[in-house]
């Protein structure tokens, strides 16, 4: 019945820039290589040995009742700076995806207008790495724990927001349709239909970020924030490989817990 | 505003004029650039009627009843409802008291309880305080409850919809209707996802229920058989144009070989 001459004529075109495109990353990867300098070898004279050393205690961490103690305290730590940030970061993407995705405009232009104008402020909010906001707010309020969440809670609302919006604009249209014919506005639409339909894909999104959050967590330690970073960068420093892989190891195991809980709640929420 | 008030008065007067017409289109035709989907038509379906609207695939049955439902204008003409034009009705809830909808499937809220997918019928009555708290805690329970019983899938008003096989959901989409209480209901292909037996129950289901709340039932159907046995009209549509407009007892087989077998050799041609 469509009538789609111009598809016809134009798909080629794309085939072919497409493989343009490939070349040229193709390209752009093999002159990388010539950047490097291998005659003095990829590694440093040392650098072989180091990475021996830190392998090789791997799987002999440090276990003394002193040293876990020490791994349990700063864990704890960071999980309260995770959650803390991810509950920041609730506040602000929240919101903020809801008008970014258009779905409580009352007009088209109110639409692009609000689409446009809280996709600006999300996209500000996650440019900006959450190591730099941290750095910021250091400078800013010192070494509290209100920077560490502030600086985790900013950038993760950006990203957040960002996602919830594309969830909720991607939901099936033909439910929405149907609450539309009897009678619904774009909010009670919104509820009944848009939030339970992209919600599954909100909360299994939302725990990843959690997962994400207690990585980042950790990494705000090297900028002084305490917490497991902290400690493996004491070790590091130490050269104490042993007491590093004690600390990583229970980093490890916070991310496998949240994601067994994470599944658990994704098997409840599941249509 | 003068306007505004002008049309009021006028649409008055046409539903005293028509009080005993529910769906009414004059000289009603719709076109998509070239293409002619529906040719120019007049057409009046009585109040408390049940007409099914049978042809080929890609013969306008759709197009008709979107332009019932008022979800979109027609290129020429006028549609009425009760004597009301809908082109004057955007969405909400004056329109949803005069027309309800049921599609072949994929209508209902996958996530949501079978129980929530009823009473969403009743969105355009309640306040966004209510619909908010109804999300929590439903209210009007009981009416939706009475809905379920009479489509008879009470014991299933708290799965998800999602879990529901295609004939329950179609069950839940009508005791939607019921809550939602429209005038005049529309269904494009309410069975065409279903097996014989399923489709059989639900058709008579449908205009079962219809009948009983008065409301006009309009219906868009594969099945030859089930529309002779349960609908009160047969309109018989090819290409955009109306080839036969009978009661339903009178059509012959004569008439639907025709109506199919000359679409056949076109397409052949």
């Amino acid at each position: 019945m469509r009538s789609n001459p111009p598809a016809s004529r134009g798909r080629p075109r794309a085939i072919e820039s497409r493989r343009a495109i490939t070349l040229i990353l193709i390209g752009a990867f093999a002159l990388s290589l010539l950047g490097v300098d291998w005659s003095e070898g990829v590694f440093r004279p040392r650098g072989l040995i180091a990475i021996g050393e830190t392998l090789g205690a791997l799987f002999r961490p440090d276990l003394s009742p002193e040293l876990l103690r020490k791994a349990a305290a700063a864990a704890w730590q960071t999980l309260v700076y995770a959650v803390a940030g991810l509950t920041v970061a609730l506040l602000i993407g929240v919101p903020l995806g809801v008008i970014a995705s258009g779905a409580i405009a009352r007009s088209r232009l109110g639409a692009v207008t609000q689409i446009g104008a809280a996709r600006a402020v999300l996209a500000f909010f996650r440019a900006i790495h959450e190591l730099v906001w941290a750095l910021l707010f250091v400078a800013a309020i010192g070494l509290s724990p209100m920077a560490a969440v502030l600086a985790l809670g900013i950038p993760y609302g950006g990203i957040l927001g960002r996602i919830y919006s594309e969830l909720l604009q991607d939901v099936p249209q033909a439910p929405l349709d149907a609450l539309r014919r009897s009678g619904a506005s774009e909010w009670r639409v919104f509820l009944f239909g848009r939030l339970p339909m992209a919600l599954p894909d909100m909360v299994s999104y939302t725990f990843y970020r959690l997962e994400c959050g207690i990585r980042s967590a950790a990494v705000l330690g090297w900028v002084g924030l305490g917490g497991l970073g902290f400690q493996v960068q004491i070790a590091l420093e130490d050269l104490a490989y042993s007491r590093v892989w004690t600390f990583l190891w229970v980093l490890v195991g916070m991310v496998v817990l949240v994601d067994l809980w994470s599944s658990q709640v994704r098997r409840r929420l599941a249509p | 505003m003068l306007h505004a008030n002008s049309a009021l008065s006028s649409s008055e007067t046409s539903l005293a004029a028509t009080a005993g017409t529910a769906v009414r289109f004059d000289g009603v035709s719709m076109r998509y650039g070239q293409t002619t989907v529906l040719a120019p038509l007049d057409l009046a379906v009585e109040r408390g009627t049940r007409v099914a609207v049978i042809g080929p695939s890609g013969a306008g049955k759709t197009t008709l009843l979107r332009l019932m439902a008022g979800a979109v204008a027609p290129t020429t003409g006028i549609v009425e409802l009760c004597g009301r034009d809908l082109t004057n009705l955007r969405p909400g809830r004056e329109l949803a008291r005069l027309v309800g909808m049921i599609a072949q499937q994929f209508d209902l809220v996958p996530n949501l309880s079978v129980l929530h997918n009823v009473l969403a019928g009743r969105l355009g009555e309640w306040s966004f305080g209510r619909s908010l708290l109804s999300l929590v805690w439903p209210r009007e329970q009981r009416l939706a409850f009475d809905a379920l019983e009479r489509v008879g899938v009470t014991h299933l008003a708290h799965q998800r919809a999602g879990r529901l096989s295609g004939g329950e959901q179609q069950r839940v989409a009508i005791a939607r209707l019921l809550v939602q209480r429209p005038t005049v209901v529309l269904a494009d292909e309410p069975v065409a996802s279903l097996d014989p037996a399923r489709a059989r129950e639900v058709t008579r289901l449908l205009t079962d229920v219809t009948e009983e709340q008065g409301e006009t039932l309009v219906a868009s159907i594969h099945s030859i058989e089930l529309a002779r046995e349960f609908f009160d009209r047969i309109v018989g549509l090819r290409n955009g144009v109306v080839q036969f407009d009978v009661p339903a007892f009178s059509i012959g087989d004569h008439v639907l070989d025709e109506l199919y077998e000359i679409e056949g050799l076109r397409s052949e041609v």
